[in-house]
């Protein structure tokens, strides 16, 4: 386990020296921000028109009318995003040929591994952090729920793991960090359009792909509900490509 | 040096690229065939485009190839695709037992996405499968929420199926589906059991649940048709006739069969409600004393009377009858000008209001109003004084502009409303006579005791109605459906509270609007980009 940690350690802390997690970090602020602001604002119109139709007002609710279009949004910056953050975990090492060494070292491998994601995982839930100044703001100016926050956030970082755990995979299959970063981008793009075709196919393929979908999984926590069926999901998504990762770079060894 | 045996990095870029492209294509073509095939010869083209691309590639890197397949390499290889394998069906089937067994947060202020213990209980206690249908249109805003609201009840009992992918269903798309359940409008929920079909057009759990209480139902209710006095019969098929409201209330699972009393000396007791839908002749006393006898030991009556169609036309003996139940039957004929604007005559008043009955309610939906029309009314209302025990609601109202032309003052067919003299609208059309609430019991008593004897009736001014000319149009069907099932309702059908999502809003200035957009689009990415660069220019000071 110490070992796991040192390496998250070494890895965070050289998110901090390279160029790519400020840009990432501040793009996903300005865009969430923005994104928050105009919703934000065009409830806020609504809630005073709708003074005068007591009728029309008693559909507005800013959690389900704010909270949850700003995180299904947010579930889409984050296919672009994540990529980004992800693409060097492995594929630098890789160039600068210092994964070898660390193979031969006492390190195990799936404690690189865990160790690599460990440290993804952490900078993300530092940008979820900096999220949760948008709930702050609505429940200084209004009265939103807090279960179905909890629950989005949940979600979301559950949702964002998945997101890192795709993007380590395919970190480790090349050298070269652009590639990594689009194919993350291309298969998060997948899962996304997986859902749409869930909707338009027939029953026994909508099924299947309902169940595969990522954003299917992650809809009811963005209406207040936990369930645990989701959490399985999730979990398993996110173990299983560990798992892949841990898979490839074992193949490095004899090929 | 051969040209196989060389490392990756002097393989021809090209030939390499061959391999994953063709892998590409056929993986489009089979993701395509999936989701919506296009016609054969775009997929045949695609796919063999991936294959011919595979082969070749294949074939000019198969030095490589075989160099891969047969060594150490392969051996490495199969072991960790068959172990991927196996962690794979092992999640799966994680994730299998992880649907069936798993527990629902509903983390909501209002637990607006559990469902309430009544409900749980009726589905706790489900025996035969139901199957949901909603058909929504896609624009329909409340499509997420009753999908959602069937989802939670196919969540919980697996007699209940409902798939969203396949039974959320857009009308338009699938007309036939639409046509064959009967679907008329939009936000329609059909709950089938099989054998019957209840059709729910509020998509509330209220609604739902007593839907799928009726549904699940196994005894058959009958419903009898009285017959030898001209009334529209069950199995008529003229414009007259009562065929399609027969066959409306087999489909809700209703038995339905025709009553001759002349020749009974009783209701039969399996005659849940009997229906007179105007009688064109009298009835023999006799028949109206077993009528009589039947309602007072708890029998329910649907009593649709035309009016005499002219002056001296004698009475069927009906209208004396509801009187003891508290209900005037007018000799008139309603006039309502209002039915000229809908291109229809005079003498076909339109329903613009209705009571707050259950009969009624779903014929109303927020301001929208569903019309019912009547082709020759008499007006239908209250008497005076009420014979104790027992009230009567009007259910059905016409507008303001029309009169109660007395019968004997129509001569050669024509009426004449005169405005003076003539009773004005609105008029009430029909009228449901009930216990008053001080005699009703109490309490509803266990499921499958005997229920008490507890009157109920509604009655009509018009028979025409429900007739197979008028049936399907407007409300005009559904309020049949409506009043026969109110007077044959058992006690287990139940009303629960609608949850609604609590109204929650944000009060802010436009001073606080403009810092709120400072801080979060500009400040806040702002600071990171500034941390940014500060750390840059250390770095960049080593």
């Amino acid at each position: 386990m110490r070992n796991v940690w040192s390496i998250a350690r070494r890895e965070f802390r050289s998110y901090f020296v390279s160029p790519i997690a400020y840009v990432v970090l501040a793009l996903f602020l300005l865009l969430a921000g923005y994104f928050f602001f105009s919703i934000l604002s065009f409830f806020n119109l609504q809630s005073m028109f709708m003074l005068r139709n007591p009728q029309m007002m008693q559909r507005l609710n800013v959690n389900d009318l704010v909270l949850r279009p700003l995180y299904v949004n947010l579930s889409v910056i984050l296919l672009f995003l994540v990529p980004l953050l992800t693409m060097k975990l492995f594929a630098d090492e890789q160039r600068l040929k210092t994964f070898e060494l660390l193979l031969t070292s006492p390190v195990r491998l799936w404690e690189i591994v865990g160790g690599k994601y460990l440290a993804a995982l952490l900078f993300w839930f530092l940008m979820l952090a900096c999220t949760l100044l948008y709930p702050a703001a609505l429940f200084h100016y209004g009265n939103p729920e807090a279960g179905p926050v909890v629950s989005t956030y949940v979600g979301f970082a559950l949702l964002g793991a998945a997101y890192l755990s795709v993007g380590l995979l395919f970190s480790s299959t090349t050298e070269n960090q652009i590639i990594a970063g689009v194919v993350s981008f291309a298969v998060l793009l997948l899962f996304w359009v997986l859902d749409w075709a869930s909707q338009v196919a027939g029953p026994p393929v909508s099924t299947v792909l309902q169940q595969l979908s990522l954003t299917e999984h992650y809809r009811d926590f963005t209406k207040g509900v936990v369930d645990t069926q989701h959490l399985v999901f999730f979990f398993s998504f996110i173990f299983f490509g560990l798992f892949l990762t841990h898979r490839v770079l074992d193949s490095r060894r004899w090929r | 040096m051969s040209p196989g045996t060389n490392g990756p990095k002097d393989r021809n870029l090209l030939t390499g690229a061959l391999g994953p492209t063709g892998a590409l294509l056929l993986a489009v073509a089979l993701f395509w065939w999936l989701i919506q095939p296009p016609k054969p010869w775009i997929l045949g083209g695609i796919a063999g485009a991936g294959l011919l691309l595979l082969a070749l590639w294949a074939w000019l890197d198969r030095a490589h190839l075989r160099e891969i397949l047969g060594g150490r390499t392969a051996k490495f290889g199969t072991n960790s695709v068959v172990l991927t394998l196996v962690v794979l069906g092992l999640l799966g089937v994680a994730n299998y037992g992880g649907q069936k067994v798993g527990h629902r947060f509903d983390l909501t202020a209002t637990k607006l996405y559990s469902l309430s213990p009544e409900t749980l209980s009726v589905l706790k206690h489900l025996q035969g499968d139901l199957h949901a249908t909603a058909f929504f249109k896609d624009e329909n805003q409340e499509r997420e929420r009753a999908s959602d609201l069937l989802a939670e009840y196919a969540a919980r009992s697996a007699h209940f199926q409902f798939r969203k992918a396949e039974d959320l269903v857009d009308p338009e798309r699938k007309p036939e589906l639409a046509r064959k359940f009967g679907v008329r409008e939009d936000g329609t929920i059909i709950v089938d059991s099989g054998t019957q079909q209840q059709r729910v057009l509020k998509a509330t759990e209220e609604e739902l649940t007593n839907a799928v209480v009726k549904a699940s139902r196994t005894e058959k209710k009958t419903v009898c048709f009285l017959e030898g006095h001209g009334e529209g019969g069950p199995e008529d098929s003229g414009n007259s006739g009562y065929e399609k409201a027969a066959k409306a209330l087999e489909s809700q699972g209703y038995t339905v069969r025709k009553l001759l009393l002349v020749q009974e000396a009783a209701v039969p007791p399996e005659c849940k409600v009997v229906v007179a839908a105007g009688p064109q002749h009298a009835l023999l006393p006799k028949e109206i004393e077993v009528l009589r006898s039947f309602a007072a030991r708890g029998g329910r009556a649907l009593v649709e009377l035309d009016p005499p169609s002219q002056a001296g036309q004698a009475e069927t003996g009906l209208e004396g009858l509801v009187r003891e139940w508290g209900v005037e039957v007018g000799r008139n004929i309603v006039v309502d000008e209002l039915s000229r604007l809908f291109g229809n005559s005079p003498v076909i008043p339109m329903a613009t209001s209705y009571g707050n009955h259950d009969i009624t309610k779903d014929l109303k939906k927020g301001e929208a109003v569903m019309a019912t029309i009547f082709p020759l009314a008499r007006t239908v209302a209250p008497v005076a004084t009420l014979p104790g025990g027992l009230q009567v609601e009007k259910l059905v109202n016409t507008s303001a502009q029309s009169f109660a032309v007395p019968s004997d003052r129509i001569v050669g067919g024509k009426v004449r409303p005169d405005p003076k003299h003539d009773q004005a609208g609105p008029l009430s059309l029909g009228v449901a006579v009930a216990a008053a609430p001080a005699t009703a019991p109490a309490a509803a008593p266990a499921r499958g005791a005997p229920e008490p004897h507890e009157p109920r009736a509604v009655v009509y001014g018009n028979a025409a109605f429900a007739s197979n000319r008028y049936f399907d149009l407007m409300g005009n069907g559904d309020l049949f459906l409506n009043s026969v099932n109110w007077l044959a309702q058992e006690r287990d059908l139940i009303s629960i509270r609608p949850k609604e999502r609590g109204m929650s809003l944000v009060h802010m200035d436009p001073a606080q609007m403009k810092g709120l957009l400072s801080l979060y689009v500009v400040i806040l990415p702002g600071l990171v980009m500034l941390s940014g660069a500060w750390m840059w220019w250390k770095r960049r000071r080593l």
